[in-house]
């Protein structure tokens, strides 16, 4: 059984030239148990002649996991290991390629580019070029795409394109299993929008009755080119792997965010995904597991129960929250939820929430303490001046006094700024 | 969240991708003439600093300079790359024949795959010349094309005067959205450095993908696309 943890940020360089992020990337759920059975990642080109690569992204990861859920349909309908393996090996890379084609010229007919949308290629690439990707419009969708699926005791790993996918041990030896493709370096990558994207898929599975990796990551090429060398972004392993088993969910989320943000700021620039399967047990095992809103999956779909602190689901007979890290009680052991029963931490029941509800009152606060500083500043000033023994020029001394508030202004101001600025720097953005 | 300084990055150090950017400059005994190489000198050392601004503005890459001279042989004048915002330029003379070959051999060497890190962007490989070679080119040029860096490499020709060789050029650039910068004049030849110099540097400088190909005639396709400067009318022709 297996939770996720994902996070995906907009590269500083896409930032700084106002385009979006162009990776996507899905959670691949079992229809019938409700557990998370592994994820695809996907990374739109975002070059000038792959302009909507951000679509091409969120349709592969949707067709990918479409695909992998048909593939869990035919374990349910009785289809052998084998069976399955010899399709996902076969007919996985060519219906994949065959179905994002078909979408992705099936969206260009029903949605052809307006002059908006081709203000920056038309800036940026010369007319002839236009014209000819107008022609032949596959390009401008072009992605990569990363799969990584669990059916049984058989892990499939599927990639086309650039990006990594580590898969680490329990003792931290981390190793990369599907082979590199020479032709994706120096920014250059295979692709979706290929004529020979089937054959371009590079797939490996592994069987792992006996040793369950306990950590499985994929990232887009963002994360890897941000590290200084090849032996710094290995560590990442064994090193993500130590805070798994030494931090709550909740936390390794709150640091997937921080370690990209920092990532695409100091390293590549570009956008940067990252997904993490964790084997439950190993989450369990640190005790203070915790997740927040974007990490999902029920490791025992049969018996779970509610926290009464987060709401969220939790085996039952758990005597920790893996959400939140509460200790539990004896709680009611529930029937099997559905997707409409499965708990879901209502608003303001999110420990995240908390925080931002503590943040809202000291701002509020803040802003009366300065409003009410404000109105004492206007009383006085309008106060009936008391002219002192040697008397100055009643102008100069208005201005005096008028000065003096100023600076009373001034302090309460950089006073009450002081204190905002301390507030943000410790609490999370969302 | 937590504050980040206090958050361990995992993994090792992080770091911005290198961008190896390189000069290859014709310092044959034709260069020599109409004050063709001081040009050059004044035109790379007044373009330097709108070098280091445009690799400021990409702070996700470190540009990598090198220089390499040839006229009778080739060699290298910077003996190891140095960063932008420390490169100075040393004022080139001019004399002998046009060993473009042991040139373009030369970069093979500096470029192979033993040498250059994988996570390196795209290099930026401007030749200057005013003549013909005068030693086998081709062969050199195989060498250079013959690595994956040479393949990838964004490569820009600056023919100096109307005595270029601006075949040679072409087959150099091998790319069709890209020609020969033609600089019959000082004014020409500062604008194209000065273009190149920044233009190409901010251009090389996204994370964006080129998506790959298979086909072997069409490799140029996988490169990085530069829009080529904008035409202008630099004047009469000196050159």
């Amino acid at each position: 059984m297996w939770r996720g943890v994902w996070h995906s940020t907009r590269g500083a360089s896409h930032l700084r030239k106002g385009l979006p992020n162009q990776d996507a990337i899905a959670l691949i759920y079992g229809e019938d148990d409700g557990c998370i059975h592994g994820l695809a990642i996907s990374d739109g080109h975002g070059n000038a002649k792959a302009f909507r690569s951000d679509y091409g992204s969120s349709l592969a990861v949707r067709l990918a996991t479409e695909l992998c859920i048909s593939a869990l349909r035919q374990v349910t309908d009785g289809a052998t290991q084998r069976s399955i393996r010899e399709w996902l090996e076969d007919d996985f890379p060519k219906l994949m390629a065959r179905r994002w084609t078909d979408a992705v010229l099936q969206d260009f007919t029903l949605r052809p580019p307006d002059d908006a949308e081709l203000e920056r290629p038309r800036f940026t690439l010369d007319a002839s070029v236009v014209d000819s990707l107008l022609k032949s419009p596959i390009s401008i969708y072009g992605a990569t795409l990363i799969v990584v699926f669990w059916v049984g005791d058989l892990l499939f790993l599927a990639q086309l394109g650039d990006g990594d996918l580590l898969v680490v041990m329990d003792d931290g030896a981390t190793f990369e299993p599907v082979p590199h493709d020479a032709r994706n370096f120096a920014n250059a990558t295979t692709s979706l929008s290929l004529p020979d994207a089937a054959e371009s898929f590079r797939t490996e599975f592994l069987q792992v009755a006996d040793r369950v990796p306990a950590l499985i990551l994929a990232s887009s090429d963002g994360w890897r080119n941000s590290f200084a060398d090849d032996a710094g972004f290995l560590r990442v392993g064994p090193d993500i792997l130590d805070d798994v088993r030494a931090h709550t969910l909740l936390e390794i989320a709150d640091r997937l965010e921080i370690w990209l943000a920092n990532a695409t700021a100091s390293g590549s620039g570009d956008d940067i995904t990252l997904g993490m399967l964790v084997r439950s047990d190993v989450v369990a095992s640190a005790v203070h597991a915790g997740a927040p809103d974007r990490t999902e999956g029920a490791d025992d779909a049969l018996t779970l129960t509610m926290c009464p602190s987060c709401r969220s689901g939790v085996p039952a007979g758990a005597s920790y929250c893996e959400w939140c890290g509460a200790p539990l009680g004896d709680q009611q052991v529930s029937s099997t939820p559905t997707d409409a029963e499965r708990p879901v931490p209502p608003p303001g029941s999110n420990p995240r929430s908390h925080r931002w509800r503590w943040l809202l009152a000291i701002v509020f606060i803040v802003v009366l303490c300065v409003v009410a500083a404000s109105v004492a500043l206007v009383l006085t000033m309008h106060r009936p001046t008391v002219l002192p023994v040697f008397r100055p020029a009643s102008g100069r001394h208005a201005a005096h006094a008028a000065s003096k508030s100023a600076d009373a202004s001034k302090s309460a101001e950089a006073s009450s700024a002081r204190s905002t600025t301390a507030t943000a720097s410790g609490t999370a953005t969302p | 969240m937590s504050d980040v300084t206090e958050v361990r990055m995992p993994g090792g150090p992080i770091a911005s991708r290198p961008l190896h950017f390189v000069w290859i400059a014709d310092c044959s005994g034709s260069m020599s003439t109409d004050g063709k190489i001081q040009t050059l000198n004044i035109a790379v050392r007044e373009a330097l600093p709108a070098m280091v601004a445009a690799a400021d503005e990409n702070p996700e890459v470190q540009v990598l300079t090198h220089v390499l001279a040839f006229s009778t042989g080739a060699h290298w004048l910077t003996p190891q790359p140095i960063p932008v915002e420390s490169f100075s330029w040393v004022d080139l003379s001019a004399e002998g024949v046009t060993d473009l070959g042991k040139a373009l051999s030369l970069v093979a060497d500096e470029f192979s795959v033993s040498k250059m890190p994988t996570r390196a962007v795209p290099p930026v490989v401007v030749l200057l010349s005013d003549g013909q070679p005068t030693d086998d080119w081709k062969k050199g040029l195989a060498r250079f094309m013959s690595e994956p860096w040479g393949q990838k490499a964004v490569r820009i020709a600056i023919a100096i005067g109307r005595d270029a060789d601006k075949d040679v050029l072409r087959e150099f650039i091998g790319h069709g959205e890209i020609p020969v910068l033609e600089a019959c004049n000082p004014d020409a030849l500062t604008h194209y450095i000065r273009w190149v110099s920044t233009a190409v540097v901010s251009t090389v400088s996204s994370p964006a993908s080129q998506q790959a190909t298979m086909l072997a005639s069409d490799k140029s396709d996988a490169n990085v696309h530069v829009a080529p400067p904008v035409e202008q009318d630099f004047g009469p022709s000196v050159w």
